[in-house]
């Protein structure tokens, strides 16, 4: 018996079966269960996230051409705050450096004579003898550290979380150096390190933010 | 302030109500065309595009539409008449942006992270007829006029894309496509 090809399936998601199609379905296991998952990807394409904040560079871009077209008439508006926003992006950059580096020294570090201590229990046991093995190692070291971050974010205090915006901004500003940098190394696990980090806690910050009640979503 | 209050000064050119309504609606724009984009240099450009055309056209919101719902349609807008010119500069498909290298945690960031790159990996056409239906939630009369295809073109799109999609997240599941033999 020949199977329903993937066009025919992703047309059953819209449109009926004919009556040789709804009667190989009810016989394959197969087709249906392929049916269920090409549903379950349509439907998880609808709830994609629909909020990405733009890199900070942008405002001022669309703000020089808004003001080149005659369709702002004020002056521009000093913003104080994007020092201030480099900085935090610097020290945040630098503590997550430090903490992934911590993170992930216990397999990248270790020496085959003396075995770092495990950082992350069951995923430094022992040292990677193969490549999947290592990223096998990471993906581990790098859960259980995003897990703790989040876990430390939950216990930080109010006043260090109560400006998800500038705390966006300075994520944005750390997401653009790794960009940059991976570009340069795309396979360096510590700038990857840097970048999933971050990537998380942006994704964090913007839940925070479309979450947060009232009209000013900011 | 309120929204209409920003929209009404924004329409009169005031600064800080752009940017007040920038600042609100931006992650939204910005989403929708980096969709259609697939990088981010491409996203920028889109996304500004967007925003000068409803700026531009500010005066003419009557607000029988949500704000949000108007300035989505431009984003898409933007998005789609983005495309065709890069198309007709470039004259072909170009090669796919790198998908960023390295894993993920959590299993609905995996699972959107999937999907982005998916997407990013379909041609244009498709990518462009799965978005707009599947992710918009336009018709295959609405993709066909946007486009300037016939709805079937755009059905026969969007079946194509989704199989592809599919082999794209489920290798696997190409041992099911094509001549394949049911266990059962």
């Amino acid at each position: 018996m020949s199977h329903l090809d993937l066009e025919t399936l992703a047309r059953l998601i819209d449109e009926p079966a004919t009556a040789a199609e709804a009667a190989h379905l009810e016989a394959c296991a197969e087709c249906r269960s392929e049916l269920d998952a090409l549903r379950d990807d349509i439907a998880a394409l609808k709830e994609l996230p629909d909020l990405l904040p733009p890199p900070p560079r942008a405002w001022p871009a669309l703000e020089a051409r808004l003001r080149a077209e005659g369709l702002i008439r004020e002056p521009a508006r000093v913003h104080a705050g994007g020092a201030r926003f480099r900085l935090a992006a610097s020290v945040a950059l630098l503590i997550l450096g430090g903490i992934s580096g911590f993170a992930l020294r216990g397999w990248i570090g270790a020496s085959p004579a003396a075995p770092m201590a495990t950082v992350v229990p069951g995923a430094a046991a022992s040292t990677p003898a193969t490549a999947d093995e290592a990223e096998r190692a990471l993906r581990e070291a790098e859960a259980a550290y995003l897990a703790a971050l989040a876990r430390y974010a939950e216990f930080a205090p109010a006043s260090r979380t109560s400006d998800p915006v500038a705390r966006l901004a300075a994520l944005e500003d750390i997401l653009f150096t790794t960009r940059e940098a991976l570009n340069a190394a795309p396979a360096d696990p510590i700038i990857n390190g840097y970048h999933l980090s971050a990537l998380a806690q942006r994704e964090a910050t913007v839940r925070q933010i479309a979450l947060t009640p009232g009209d000013r979503w900011y | 302030m309120s929204e209409q209050e920003l929209i009404d000064k924004a329409r009169t050119g005031d600064a800080r109500a752009i940017r007040a309504l920038y600042d609100r609606h931006a992650p939204r724009v910005f989403a929708v065309v980096r969709r259609f984009a697939g990088d981010d240099a491409l996203a920028e450009d889109w996304a500004q595009e967007a925003w000068i055309q409803a700026i531009r056209a500010l005066p003419d919101f009557r607000g029988t539409a949500q704000f949000t719902t108007w300035l989505h349609r431009i984003a898409i807008n933007a998005a789609l008449q983005g495309r065709r010119w890069r198309e007709r500069r470039v004259r072909h498909e170009e090669p796919l942006p790198p998908a960023l290298p390295g894993p993920t945690t959590g299993e609905r960031t995996v699972l959107r992270l999937r999907l982005e790159r998916a997407l990013q990996q379909l041609p244009a056409g498709m990518r462009q007829v799965l978005i707009l239906h599947d992710v918009e939630g336009y018709t295959h009369e609405e993709i066909a006029e946007a486009l300037g295809v016939s709805p079937g073109t755009s059905k026969s799109q969007l079946f194509k894309a989704r199989a592809k999609m599919r082999e794209l997240l489920a290798p696997a599941a190409q041992a099911v496509n094509g001549e394949g033999v049911c266990r059962i």
